[in-house]
């Protein structure tokens, strides 16, 4: 097969998460598997690998190889695999929810993947957007909290994860890029647009339901249905600030090796 | 107007219209491998699934959507919840 051709040429072994990935996908493509198995490694390099419970690598170019958790690649709902549900165009670049009725089921709530005082949400947007969107890429709320990811919500950066309330806004005019959302405390929160970080407080409060990607999920129908091409994302525990700058730099690398970056 | 009438370029403006019936029957199922079917009302409350759902529908079972009449997509509007 040819990924122990890529393994004897590279002299790298494969990571327990990278080769779990490929037996659940059948994948064949060195560049992805190279790429992957180099995330794997910086994620243990950078001690991320435990904090982070949902990793979607969107890489294979379909539903059927977009669908997995890279940390758990099992064909399960036990295991946050994704269920795609109404129009989405996937590829090479990732996958693209079409802002009308695209989402992806985590089949997992904000109590499956964080903590009390600790949580994050990661997307990777190729699209810029326009002007006057109100679209959110992925989260839920209900309950008594919000845990939300919209990149470019009219204009606005919004990330929370728990907040009881949804003070906390960056300008954002081009929605291209790697954002995160990082709940570090009771009361603080980090944004994160590549390299650059805002800070700020909000309440911590549980949202309910269902974490959605390209969208946001509530205990019904989802809303605010997102148009911006996901090219990876994750959920998982706080991450702290040297945290968030490895993940950017572990980012970029992995976009780069596919050559989607943007 | 169907399918074949529209461009790529089109494809955010129409919906492809449901009879009741048939969105009891394609809910929950797949249109290609691992992806399925999520019909929406648009304001009008017609039920509609997007052109994506009809053009990468290749399930036997429903590539009867292919065929469905477009009508423009008038959304339902939302309030912000946030």
């Amino acid at each position: 097969m040819s990924y122990y051709h890529h393994l004897i040429k590279s002299g790298v072994p494969l990571g327990a998460l990278t080769t779990a990935w490929i037996a659940a996908t059948s994948e064949t493509d060195t560049t992805i598997i190279s790429a992957l198995n180099t995330l794997e490694t910086d994620l243990t390099t950078y001690g991320l690998t435990a904090k982070i419970k949902a990793l979607y690598p969107m890489v294979g170019g379909t539903a059927a190889k977009h669908k997995f958790n890279f940390m758990d690649a099992r064909d399960l709902d036990a295991a946050y695999r994704l269920t795609f549900n109404g129009g989405w165009t996937h590829s090479s670049t990732g996958a693209l929810p079409n802002g009308t009725n695209a989402y992806a089921n985590t089949f997992g709530t904000q109590a499956s993947f964080m903590a009390v005082g600790s949580g994050h949400m990661s997307y990777y947007s190729r699209t810029t957007g326009i002007t006057g969107q109100n679209q959110y890429e992925m989260g839920n709320y209900g309950g008594a909290g919000y845990t939300t990811l919209a990149v470019r919500n009219n204009d606005k950066l919004q990330g929370h994860i728990n907040s009881a309330s949804l003070p906390f806004t960056t300008a954002n005019t081009d929605g291209k890029g790697f954002y995160v959302a990082s709940r570090i405390s009771a009361t603080n929160l980090i944004q994160q647009k590549n390299s650059t970080q805002y800070t700020a407080t909000a309440v911590e409060a549980y949202s309910a339901g269902n974490i959605v990607i390209g969208a946001v999920g509530t205990m019904g129908t989802p809303q605010a249905w997102s148009t911006k091409e996901c090219a990876f994302a994750s959920i998982g525990l706080a991450l702290s600030s040297t945290e968030l700058t490895n993940f950017n730099s572990a980012m970029t690398t992995f976009q780069t090796t596919l050559s989607r970056n943007v | 107007m169907k399918l074949t009438d529209i461009t790529p370029a089109e494809w955010t403006t129409y919906v492809g219209l449901l009879t009741i019936e048939q969105k009891d029957l394609i809910v929950g199922q797949q249109y290609t491998t691992d992806s399925f079917f999520n019909p929406i009302q648009d304001l009008n409350d017609n039920w509609v699934i997007s052109i994506e759902e009809m053009n990468y529908c290749d399930n036997n079972d429903y590539l009867w959507v292919k065929d469905l009449d477009l009508i423009i997509y008038d959304p339902k509007v939302q309030v912000n919840p946030f």
